[in-house]
């Protein structure tokens, strides 16, 4: 019986794809700071922690915490925008939840919001849990 | 049926459940093997353990009793097509050889159980069999 093993960078390039075809126009994973012209929304990937469980000494179930925070102009309705830039992110995350055959699950856990601080921006965090198996 | 031990019975269960194709891995033990220091191409892995065993009659030269022991077969992946494919590659077995090379006739099989999570799951076989013994053996 074969078992697909998920690759981190593929799992990466997935989640920034199926961002942007969400909605989100500007993805970033290796950068994390806003600055220069770039289009909202945007959102930053940032890799967290990983909890491992070993299954097999060859075969691990991995949690893989990542943290999705995306920036939206807030306008003159920063409720609404922040409300419509989480569903935007949120159905980008869902649109493939085994982000291109690598994982077996991956959920949002929990969505944090700038509370209006980031004004003139706002901002949402997701905390999202992937899970899939490693060799390694 | 021949004179048999635990231990002939043991070695012909194991010896029938190694010709099936689709199992790897064949281990008799006293417990629950420590699946996590197995790797993935030992799998699917075939542990059989004796449970209870009950005499069931006895005469001043011989005896029968009735054994019952568990066969769990560890198999990795979806629980899918294979999983069934498995359970019925065993009973196949278990049918087609059902005196396990004369040693001791199974009687039953009680349960068949999955139990388990993604990736790793169990198939539990609760099987009843009998055999004989001398009863100098016993």
């Amino acid at each position: 019986m074969s078992l697909v093993f998920g690759n981190k960078e593929s799992m990466l390039s997935e989640l920034e794809a199926n961002l942007k075809s969400g909605g989100i126009k500007y993805v970033d994973r290796q950068k994390q700071k806003i600055f220069g012209d770039y289009q909202y929304p945007l959102a930053f990937i940032n890799d967290s922690s990983e909890s491992r469980t070993y299954i097999l000494t060859d075969c691990i179930k991995v949690e893989w915490t990542i943290a999705v925070v995306a920036y939206a102009l807030a306008g003159t309705t920063p409720s609404t925008s922040v409300n419509s830039l989480i569903s935007i992110v949120k159905s980008g995350i869902e649109a493939d939840i085994t982000l291109g055959g690598n994982a077996y699950n991956t959920r949002i856990i929990r969505i944090d919001t700038d509370e209006g601080f980031a004004y003139p921006n706002c901002m949402a965090l997701f905390t999202v849990v992937i899970s899939y198996l490693s060799e390694d | 049926m021949t004179d048999s031990t635990r231990t002939s019975i043991l070695s012909a269960i194991s010896g029938v459940i190694e010709q099936v194709s689709s199992v790897n891995t064949v281990v008799c033990s006293n417990g629950n093997v420590m699946i996590e220091t197995y790797k993935a191409s030992d799998l699917p892995l075939v542990q059989i353990v004796f449970n209870r065993e009950t005499p069931l009659y006895e005469t001043s030269h011989h005896a029968m009793w009735e054994i019952s022991f568990e066969l769990t077969c560890y198999v990795l992946g979806g629980i899918e097509d294979t999983v069934e494919n498995i359970i019925k590659d065993i009973k196949d077995a278990i049918g087609a050889n059902q005196t396990m090379n004369q040693t001791c006739v199974i009687t039953e099989i009680v349960s068949v159980n999955i139990i388990g999570d993604f990736p790793l799951w169990k198939l539990i076989f609760d099987m009843r069999s009998k055999y004989e013994k001398g009863v100098a053996d016993a």
